[in-house]
C-alpha cells in the first residue's frame, strides 16, 4: 500500500438523501432517492424533478445574528464540518491549530444572496442586506469553519465546477504529504435552488425531465441537488496515536485537464485522471473492487466515463462494479465530490456496493456493471471515486478500507 | 397629543417596542451577542459587545423599518446606547417616527 496513504477520521453531510452519515449511508443502501417533483414554484422550468435538501432548518444550527453572516451553502458546509469534526474527536489540545488546513470546494459560491440581491436591485427596488458582500465570498465556508473549530493553516475556498469537492480533498491531502499541516478538514458545498440558478440549468437543456438514470438506457440528463459533505484527513499514524479511529484510507488521486470543450467530456482526460490516482496510490486496477461514478445521468457523460472506466479496467476477467450516487441525491455540484466520498467511504465500510437507480436496461454505449436497482455485497478493499467538471478538469480519489 | 393618545403610547411602551426611542432600542437588543444585557440609554459601549456586524445589520433593520436611508459608518464612536439611538433617529425625519 501506498507510504503516502491518509487517514480519514471525520465525515460529515448535508444531502437531500440524508444530513447525517448514518441517515444518508443507510438510505443510499436501501436505494432510496431524494428526487421529487419540484412544487411552488413562482416559475416554470422544462424539468419538474429535483433533488432538493428538505427539513434543513438554519434556525436549528445558527442563531440571527450568525445566519445574516451566512449564505445557504455556507450553512451546509459548516453543519457539515461540525458533524466530521465531532467524529474525528480532534480539538485543540490534540493538535498545533497552526497545522490545521480548510479547504472547501464550491462551483457556485454564494448564489442564493446574490440572486435574493439583484431581485431587489433590478425588480423591486428593495434594500439588500449589508453582509451581501461577505456572504457571497466562494471562500466564506471555509473561514466559517476555520473559526468553528479554531484552524489557524492554510484556509481558503476552491473552485472548478463540478469537480471542486474533489479538488480541495486532494489539495488537503497533497498539504499533509507535503508537511506543510497534519490535519486538513477539506470538501464541497453548494446550495442550488434560487430561481436564477434554476432557470440557468434550464436553458442549459441537460437537465432530464424524469428522473436521473446513470448509464441507463433511456437517460435523459442530469438531476439538480444540493448540499455539503466535509472530510478530516490526518497524517497516517497519528490517528491511531491519539486512540483515534480512522474510517477510511485516502490512498492517492489523480488530476488531469480535458484542454478541449467547455461541456462536452473527453474520455481520454477521464483516464489519466483515473490512471494518475491509481499511480499515485500505487496500485494496479486488478486492486479496485467498485469505483463510484460521475455518473450525472447524462448521455454524453456516461459514454464517455464508461470508455474511460472501460480503458482502464478492461483488462481485467471480471468488471469492476460501478455506481452512481447521482442516481439518488441528483447532482449537487461543488459537493458532489465529497459526498461521493462519503457513498465510496460506506462500500469500503459495510462491503456493499451502492445501486445505481432508476435503471431500466443496458446501453449499448456503456459497457460496464453499474450495480443496477439493488446493492450488491462485495468485499472492497480499494475503490475509485470519479469527479469530471465541465471544461474537462477531472479527479480521481483512491479510498481505502481502514485496517483492523 | 390628546389624553387618550398619550396614554396609549405610555401603555405600549411598557411592554412592547411603541415610539421611536423604545424600537431603536428592541432593534440593538436584538443584534447584541451577550443576549443577557438589558439594554437603556445609559448602557455603555463598553459594558456591552457591540462590534461593526451588528451596527450594520441595526442600520439596515432601521432603514427597513422607517423608509430611511441612515449614513452612518459601522465604525461610528459612540459612548452609550443613548448616543446611538440619538444619531439613528436623527436620520430618520419626524414625520416617520410614529408606529
Amino acid at each position: 500500500m501506498s507510504a503516502l496513504s491518509l487517514d480519514v477520521t471525520g465525515r460529515g453531510i448535508v444531502s437531500s438523501l440524508g444530513q447525517s452519515v448514518e441517515s444518508f449511508t443507510r438510505a443510499q443502501f436501501e436505494g432510496r432517492s431524494a428526487i421529487v417533483a419540484l412544487e411552488g414554484l413562482a416559475f416554470s422550468l422544462r424539468f419538474p424533478h429535483a433533488a432538493p435538501i428538505r427539513d434543513f432548518d438554519p434556525a436549528a444550527h445558527f442563531d440571527d445574528r450568525n445566519l445574516s453572516m451566512l449564505d445557504r451553502f455556507a450553512q451546509y458546509a459548516t453543519v457539515a464540518a461540525r458533524q466530521a469534526w465531532a467524529e474525528s474527536g480532534l480539538d485543540g489540545d490534540t493538535v498545533d491549530p497552526t497545522r490545521i488546513a480548510v479547504i472547501v470546494g464550491t462551483a457556485n459560491s454564494g448564489i442564493d444572496i446574490l440572486d435574493d440581491g439583484f431581485r431587489r436591485i433590478f425588480k423591486t427596488g428593495a434594500r439588500i442586506p449589508p453582509l451581501t458582500i461577505p456572504q457571497t465570498m466562494g471562500s466564506a465556508p471555509a473561514s466559517r469553519i476555520a473559526r468553528e473549530i479554531g484552524a489557524r493553516g492554510p484556509v481558503f475556498g476552491i473552485t472548478s465546477a463540478c469537480a471542486s469537492a474533489a479538488h480541495a480533498m486532494l489539495v488537503g491531502a497533497s498539504m499533509i504529504r507535503a508537511g506543510l499541516v497534519d490535519v486538513a478538514v477539506a470538501g464541497g458545498t453548494d446550495s442550488c435552488f434560487s430561481e436564477g440558478y434554476l432557470r440557468a440549468w434550464d436553458a442549459l437543456r441537460v437537465v432530464a425531465g424524469d428522473t436521473c438514470r446513470p448509464f441507463s438506457i433511456g437517460r435523459k440528463g442530469l438531476i439538480v441537488g444540493e448540499g455539503a459533505a466535509i472530510l478530516v484527513l490526518e497524517r497516517a499514524g497519528r490517528a491511531a496515536a491519539r486512540g483515534a479511529r480512522p474510517r477510511a484510507r485516502l490512498l492517492g488521486g489523480g488530476m488531469s485537464s480535458d484542454a478541449g470543450d467547455l461541456v462536452a467530456p473527453d474520455p481520454s482526460g477521464m483516464e489519466t485522471a483515473i490512471r494518475h490516482a491509481l499511480a499515485d496510490a500505487g496500485l494496479a486496477p486488478e486492486a479496485v473492487g467498485y469505483v463510484n461514478a460521475h455518473g450525472t445521468g447524462t448521455v454524453a457523460n456516461d459514454r464517455a466515463e464508461a470508455a474511460a472506466i472501460r480503458a482502464v479496467f478492461g483488462g481485467r476477467g471480471e468488471q469492476v462494479p460501478v455506481s452512481s450516487t447521482k442516481s439518488m441525491v441528483g447532482h449537487a455540484m461543488g459537493a458532489s465530490g465529497a459526498i461521493e466520498a462519503i457513498a465510496t467511504i460506506a462500500a469500503l465500510e459495510h462491503g456493499l456496493v451502492p445501486p445505481t437507480m432508476n435503471y431500466l436496461g443496458p446501453d449499448p454505449d456503456v459497457d460496464l456493471d453499474p450495480t443496477p436497482n439493488v446493492a450488491r455485497p462485495a468485499a472492497i478493499e480499494v475503490a475509485v471515486s470519479n469527479s469530471f467538471a465541465f471544461g474537462g478538469l477531472n479527479v480521481s480519489l483512491v479510498f481505502g478500507r481502514a485496517e483492523g | 397629543m390628546s389624553d387618550m393618545a398619550a396614554r396609549a403610547t405610555v401603555k405600549q411602551t411598557d411592554g412592547q417596542a411603541s415610539d421611536v426611542e423604545s424600537r431603536i432600542i428592541a432593534f440593538i437588543q436584538k443584534e447584541i451577542q451577550d443576549k443577557s444585557v438589558v439594554l437603556t440609554r445609559d448602557t455603555r459601549r463598553d459594558e456591552v459587545a457591540i462590534d461593526s456586524i451588528d451596527v450594520v445589520n441595526v442600520v439596515f433593520a432601521i432603514e427597513e423599518e422607517f423608509d430611511v436611508e441612515i449614513d452612518l459608518t459601522p465604525d461610528a464612536k459612540f459612548e452609550t446606547v443613548g448616543d446611538l439611538i440619538d444619531t439613528l433617529i436623527s436620520f430618520i425625519p419626524a414625520e416617520r417616527r410614529g408606529s
